[in-house]
């Protein structure tokens, strides 16, 4: 489903070039749900930004499906993510202007796909919010905004569902429930799911963890 | 204490590019306002300085008639114990040599004069040493006339011998358009030119040179107590001469008020640079009253650090104003033909100090109070998640003490005030209705969808948006009407009947002599006027008194007001209205007047009606030579000065005035040089106390004026239109980097560039035609009531320059959304929002 192979990721400082990513290379398979975990500054928010295609490695490939989604021309990669990649952050980042189901018809909108707004009442209703269609982020708790979010995620059913740390705006109690519905979901549509998280009790949760550590994985 | 004053100082230091940029917008608002005050003060600063020298006296009195001997003795009473006395006259005359012949002030003098100032001549002699029958002119007659030294000349009935040329006279003092270079003669030789006759235009005049004990303010008011006639004028070397009038005074008010929108500019500039940098700002007083530190300890930083940016940016701005000071010296020189020296004082550069950081407290003081030190840690709030329109109150409540203060005027800075409360009043009603209507309309479009629930959603955000476009529309039209007006005022209506010239003091015993001389020259007078001198006693019968106003808070009106209640006043009657005369208000009438009428009536020219309160059917009673005449307002007109037909502000039926003591004046048409030329050498030589205009160098003389003060009014229009565009890219800018986030949100979603930019842009057309169409509506409303009712000149919109600004803003707005959105989406989306995280 998602193979990184040789990955690298420098940046440039005013003295030097700071390796993050130094030749990462793994497989994701379809349903598979991923862990990857380090300290802080280990690259893990690097590596999430690369396989989103948001982000350009240095040198090294990500292939979705065998196709690598750097050889693609920008616009292609756009509609590329759009439909096969969501993310989740840990900010939820919800439009503020737009209420819960407004947020969640979005992407089914801007991709100009049908039945936008029953799709999204659909799956507003499976991560519980059917009460809290019409309401907008302000008026939403951390946890609802969450799910307004993972629910704007699998919208467009899309292959790769990535989540940079999806609990840590929440209570550890608010957080267990959240990602209970995440697994819960993600399982349900056969989706696959790379989670960047610094909870080692998420990540065992997972099926597999990979350990990030001076740009270098340890599995 | 110590930390509190070097954690100040280390931020100050280490945000410079914030305080930097802050100062810069302070400095740049301020240094308008600045250059503004210093200019209008070093005007009024040099003609203090100068006002002795100018008037060659302490205390002057002026009468356009000879004193009577009964005000001649009152005068001496009060003043013979406390200084010296001179004697004066002054008024035009023709002077002719062999071969030319020219109008000329002529200024007569005793041997006493001048008191103060000097009157440098050429041979380098004193100007006391002029006596017997000779005269001292300015050195432009040499060109002029080709005077030489000892040429004799004639003025009236005297032949005088030129004895020396004048370089340099500091009792002239500088005027816009002077109608005739000067010559002095002595007092003896006064009678000789016959030049004074009844009815001639002369000025009578006593100058005073005090003794240092005495009060002159103190004296000056005993004078006009007892010289009970209003035409008396006393004037004092701390009274402000009457040359600040007109072209110059409405400059001096065109001024303030274009600071003032300068400063209104850049401070909303900065009202959307601080919003960019307020989150940064909340976060670290949050953190800082997190860990402890006790409120009053933060508001004492932020105070320093607005004291230690007010201090900075008013030495910038003074910097910069010294630095302009050679521009703005050498600019000052040209417009107004004078000598001048820029002056920036200790009391300005304080004010300034002040207003900078009363302004800074007034822009930062709605985020003080918005969010409780946690939430402003976790919440990353800017304006549009603020409910109501608080945030612009302070600084909209600020612009009344300053636009006073600019003003000088409580009426002028109050009507500025409120005609910015009406334009935000109407765009934030008008607005309201639009959102209302957007939020009720579903579109099916998602981009139009996207941009109406943007715009209907955060309301605060769209009335930021649509009075700040608004407001800056408005005051980028306003400057260019009130200019257009003024310089329409200034122009010229030149054309083929505009008179080549004037004649005027033709006795009435001369007229027919002139009327016959002129037809055997083939030469028909485009118009005669009869012109009989009187005064206003009474209005509907109560009497009309002398006006004087104290005080330093005097609005331009009541000045004016005070000036034209003082002064005698020509009179005419005539049997037909002429071209230039339009009925405004009022009846026309017969100008015959028919015995069976209760009162003659009397036509009226607008701005004097105004000026005098007058209406229709007033009852005027004048003082005509000592007889009383009374007339009944019937209309009142409107007088194209600027045609330079002759005209009068009171117009009597025919049948009144015909048998008053009177004079007659005569509007001759258009000759050749040559010919104008010979004409006016030979009437003078016929008719020696008539004396003539020479209207084509005066106009010359004018336009040539005019067309420097209108190089100020450009120069000040194009800064405050400089500024306000700077307001509205820091508007669109500021509100392009909110809305960053968004973009990179919709990035991830899968949205197209073009299909954010349409989005955005819909939403910048919407709001910024809106704004347009009731900012540049209302420019037109207000210049038309600023130009009416404060500068009182006729209205002359242009349209072509709303065309402009609406191409401009439109411009800029979308320029600056398309290049902002597309940079941030350039970006990498991720990193973005992870650093916003």
């Amino acid at each position: 489903m998602i193979e990184v192979i040789n990955l690298h990721k420098s940046f440039k400082t005013k003295q030097s070039s700071l390796e993050i990513l130094k030749g990462l290379s793994f497989k994701v398979e379809k349903g598979q749900i991923i862990a990857i975990t380090g300290h802080s500054g280990s690259g893990k928010s690097t590596l999430l930004g690369l396989l989103s295609g948001l982000d350009k490695p240095s040198s090294g490939q990500v292939l979705y499906n065998q196709k690598d989604i750097f050889s693609m021309p920008f616009k292609e990669q756009n509609i590329f993510r759009a439909q096969n990649v969501s993310l989740i952050f840990q900010n939820y980042y919800l439009i503020p202007h737009l209420t819960a189901v407004e947020n969640v018809m979005l992407p089914l909108q801007i991709l100009k796909l049908k039945n936008a707004e029953k799709e999204a009442r659909f799956l507003l209703d499976e991560v519980g919010l059917s009460h809290r269609l019409d309401h907008y982020p302000g008026e939403l708790s951390g946890g609802e905004c969450q799910r307004v979010a993972i629910a704007r995620g699998l919208v467009t059913k899309p292959l790769v569902l990535l989540a940079d740390e999806p609990t840590g705006s929440l209570d550890s109690e608010t957080g267990e429930k959240v990602m209970s519905l995440y697994f819960q979901l993600v399982r349900k549509h056969n989706l696959t799911s790379v989670i960047v998280t610094h909870n080692e009790e998420l990540a065992a949760k997972c099926d597999h963890e990979l350990k990030l550590h001076q740009g270098i994985i340890h599995s | 204490m110590k930390f509190i004053l070097s954690y100040s100082l280390k931020k100050f230091w280490r945000k410079k590019i914030q305080i930097l940029t802050t100062s810069f917008f302070l400095c740049l608002g301020f240094w308008g306002w600045l250059l503004s005050e210093s200019t209008q003060t070093s005007i009024k600063q040099r003609l203090e300085n100068n006002a002795r020298k100018i008037l060659s006296a302490d205390l002057t009195i002026d009468v356009r008639r000879e004193f009577t001997n009964e005000e001649l003795i009152l005068f001496k009473q009060e003043v013979q114990d406390k200084g010296v006395i001179s004697e004066s006259y002054e008024f035009f005359a023709m002077m002719t040599t062999s071969t030319e012949s020219r109008l000329v002030q002529v200024r007569v003098i005793d041997d006493l004069y001048p008191f103060y100032g000097t009157i440098k001549l050429e041979q380098g002699q004193s100007i006391q040493q002029l006596k017997g029958p000779e005269i001292w002119a300015y050195s432009e007659f040499k060109d002029l006339m080709n005077l030489k030294i000892n040429e004799k000349v004639k003025l009236g009935s005297a032949e005088l011998n030129v004895s020396d040329f004048i370089t340099e006279d500091q009792t002239q003092t500088f005027r816009l358009a002077s109608l005739a270079p000067r010559i002095f003669i002595h007092i003896d030789n006064l009678k000789k030119t016959e030049l004074i006759q009844f009815g001639s235009t002369f000025s009578s005049i006593q100058l005073v040179k005090l003794n240092p004990d005495i009060d002159v303010i103190q004296l000056s008011d005993q004078l006009k107590k007892v010289l009970k006639d209003p035409g008396i004028d006393v004037t004092t070397y701390k009274s402000l001469p009457d040359d600040l009038s007109g072209p110059t005074q409405r400059l001096s008010d065109f001024l303030g008020l274009t600071s003032l929108v300068s400063l209104l500019f850049c401070s909303l500039s900065l009202f959307y640079l601080l919003q960019i940098w307020s989150s940064e700002q909340q976060k670290e007083k949050a953190a800082l009253a997190v860990f402890g530190m006790p409120t009053y300890h933060i508001q004492l930083i932020e105070f320093i650090q607005s004291i230690l940016i007010a201090i900075l940016s008013t030495a910038l701005s003074t910097l910069l104003v010294i630095i302009s000071t050679p521009v703005v010296e050498s600019s000052i020189r040209e417009w107004f033909a004078t000598d001048f020296t820029f002056v920036v004082t200790f009391k300005e550069v304080s004010i300034i100090l002040v207003c900078q950081f009363i302004l800074l407290g007034v822009l930062t003081f709605p985020y003080e109070r918005s969010n409780s030190p946690l939430s402003r840690l976790i919440k990353d709030e800017m304006i549009s998640n603020q409910k109501g329109i608080k945030f612009f109150l302070p600084l909209l409540l600020l612009i009344w003490p300053f636009a006073i203060f600019a003003s000088r005027s409580w009426k002028n800075g109050s009507f500025f005030f409120l005609a910015i409360l009406s334009i935000c009043s109407a765009l934030i009603l008008i607005g309201w209705l639009l959102l209302k209507i957007l939020k009720a309309y579903h579109w099916k479009n998602w981009m139009m969808s996207y941009a109406t629930k943007s715009l209907s959603r955060q309301t605060t955000a769209s009335w930021a948006f649509i009075v700040t476009v608004g407001v800056c529309s408005a005051l980028l039209n306003l400057m260019p009407q009130i200019q257009s007006s003024l310089q329409s005022m200034m122009s010229l209506d030149q054309n083929k009947s505009t008179p080549s010239i004037f004649m005027f003091d033709i006795q009435q015993e001369q007229y027919e002599n002139v009327l016959s001389f002129l037809k055997d020259r083939k030469i028909e007078p485009q118009a005669t006027s009869p012109l009989i001198r009187g005064r206003i006693l009474k209005i509907n019968n109560l009497p009309f008194e002398r006006e004087e106003k104290t005080g330093t808070f005097v609005t331009r009106e009541e000045e004016n007001e005070a000036q034209i209640k003082n002064r005698s006043i020509n009179l005419t009657y005539r049997n037909k209205f002429q071209s230039g005369d339009k009925i405004v208000e009022g009846e026309t009438f017969s100008l015959t007047y028919d015995k069976s009428q209760k009162y003659p009536y009397i036509s009226i020219e607008k701005s004097y009606a105004e000026r005098l309160e007058l209406s229709i059917d007033d009852v005027l009673t004048f003082d005509v030579q000592g007889i009383e005449v009374q007339g009944q307002i019937k209309n009142i007109r409107e007088v194209r000065w600027s045609r330079f037909e002759p005209n009068f502000f009171i117009l009597f039926q025919d049948g009144i005035l015909n048998e008053a003591p009177q004079t007659h004046l005569a509007a001759l048409p258009a000759l050749d040089s040559k010919q104008k030329s010979e004409l006016m050498k030979s009437i003078s030589q016929k008719f020696a106390n008539v004396s003539l205009i020479d209207v084509e160098r005066l106009i010359r003389d004018i336009v040539q004026n005019l067309n420097r003060v209108s190089g100020a009014l450009k120069l000040m229009t194009s800064l405050s239109f400089i500024t306000g565009l700077l307001a509205l890219i820091f508007l669109l800018s500021s509100e392009s980097l909110r809305r960053a986030q968004e973009v990179h949100l919709l990035k991830i979603l899968g949205s197209q560039i073009n299909q954010i930019l349409k989005t955005r842009i819909a939403e910048v057309f919407l709001l910024s035609s809106i704004s347009l169409i009731i900012g540049l509506g209302a420019s037109y409303i207000i210049s038309y009531f600023i130009v009416d009712q404060i500068f009182k000149v006729g209205y002359s919109p242009v349209f072509s320059t709303a065309v402009q600004i609406t191409g401009i803003v439109l411009f800029i707005g979308l320029f600056i959304v398309k290049v902002m959105t597309t940079s941030s989406y350039k970006k990498n989306s991720f990193v973005f929002l992870k650093k916003e995280e």
